[in-house]
């Protein structure tokens, strides 16, 4: 073999070498995008709006960044920050104390780091921007008490063959359903279905909210047996759509009856009764509806 | 011909609580107008009534309701983008008070409850 040759093979390697580093470089950076992008904190304007409000009221600035180290926390694993920016306002607007706050983020951002594992789960390559919404509502959902293994229950029943593939933004709107549902204190197997069977039927994310909130308000027909869960189901699946549900169509809700409307509360926001309900024997202990 | 004073203390009960009636000032869950949501508080005894919620990051001083001459009801109206927001009202500045009617109610996390109003996209 020459010399041109030689020279000819060592270009060729070299090049083939540079074309895998730069493939290795172009694949590495489009996997540790999606976390640069969402990786976020919060910007100085929203955390000096939260110190004033905070020394305002008698607080210190170093309190308040406390609270804003777990939203920042949460920034940094491409989680949504601003429903716990916006808890933390609200908070801090209530009058009160940080503990009490720091405890209600932190639940909040368990909440955010399950639901965006679960949307990961069903669709890996989402972006951070497009998986905002429904880790949001997701999460949302888990706080008002829906657990991961019922959310796990919705995905498997909408997707049995046949149905079109579940979207994030489908699967959250499901759950969101249901944790109205359950807000209700009706059998969740049976909710579970409906929202399953809805989101399987290609209803739409808010279109499911609505359906859980309207069978929230209708919960009385629900329990006295003049209407029923597994009959909402039936209907969907034969392919009624959200405005031919409820014959009567959706009205405003009535206003509640005075036992159970929140007790007006002096300076602070005190806990307001709730009238005692039959709980059903499948409802999980140890969740709450928290928003 | 003379109308019995039940009759007419029923059909004024009925005039000043329909959500139907665009000038009522009685007590309703928040109504969508094409203004806005228009909200509706009675406190006779309040200097001032703030409406606040989560569309206006919990504002104590951003919206302000209007007394209705004569009467306790303080009403505002605020455009709201469809979706559901949080509320409470805020009563002579310090005072929080859980919305005595509200189409839904959640936790707020701390143990009051906030009031719930849905805009729905047809709403606006």
């Amino acid at each position: 073999m020459g010399l041109g040759r030689k020279m000819e093979w060592w270009l060729y390697g070299r090049m083939n070498v540079s074309r895998v580093v730069t493939a290795l470089l172009v694949i590495a950076s489009g996997l540790a995008s999606p976390a640069l992008c969402a990786a976020q904190s919060v910007p100085a304007a929203e955390r000096e709006a939260l110190v004033r409000l905070s020394v305002d009221r008698g607080g210190r600035p170093e309190e308040v960044d406390a609270l804003i180290r777990h939203a920042n926390e949460a920034g940094a694993k491409g989680l949504p920050m601003t429903p716990l920016t916006n808890k933390i306002r609200e908070g801090l607007a209530k009058g009160y104390d940080v503990p009490r706050i720091e405890s209600v983020i932190k639940q909040m951002a368990g909440h955010l780091e399950s639901a965006d594992r679960m949307v990961r789960e069903l669709q890996p390559a989402s972006s951070g921007a497009g998986r905002e919404a429904p880790v949001t509502l997701l999460a949302d959902a888990l706080g008002g008490g829906v657990t991961a293994d019922e959310v796990a229950e919705i995905r498997r029943l909408s997707q049995a063959s046949g149905k079109p593939a579940l979207s994030p933004d489908g699967l959250a709107g499901a759950a969101k359903g249901l944790s109205f549902v359950k807000d209700a204190r009706l059998p969740v197997t049976e909710g579970t279905a409906v929202m399953a069977e809805a989101a399987g039927r290609g209803f739409r994310s808010h279109e499911m909210v609505d359906l859980g909130r309207e069978i929230k308000r209708r919960e009385r027909d629900y329990r006295e047996g003049r209407a029923s869960l597994p009959a909402l189901r039936e209907a969907i699946a034969r392919g009624a759509r959200p405005d031919q549900l409820f014959r009567d169509g959706r009205t405003r809700t009535p206003d509640r009856p005075a036992a159970a409307r929140p007790e007006p509360t002096a300076t602070r926001p005190e806990p307001a009764a709730r009238p005692e309900r039959p709980r059903p024997p499948d409802r999980p202990e140890g969740t709450e509806r928290t928003r | 011909m003379r109308v019995p004073l039940s009759i007419v203390l029923m059909a004024a009960a009925v005039a000043a609580t329909s959500p139907s009636c665009a000038t009522t000032t009685g007590p309703t869950t928040p109504v969508a107008t094409p203004a806005g949501v228009r909200f509706v508080f009675v406190h006779a005894e309040a200097r001032s009534v703030t409406l606040v919620g989560s569309f206006n990051q919990w504002s104590t001083s951003s919206h302000p309701m209007s007394r209705a001459q004569s009467s306790g009801a303080w009403t505002a109206v605020v455009a709201l983008p469809p979706g559901e927001h949080l509320f409470m009202y805020v009563v002579d500045g310090a005072q929080w008070i859980s919305p005595p009617l509200a189409e839904d109610y959640v936790d707020d996390g701390f143990g009051a409850k906030n009031g719930v109003v849905v805009v729905r996209p047809n709403e606006r």
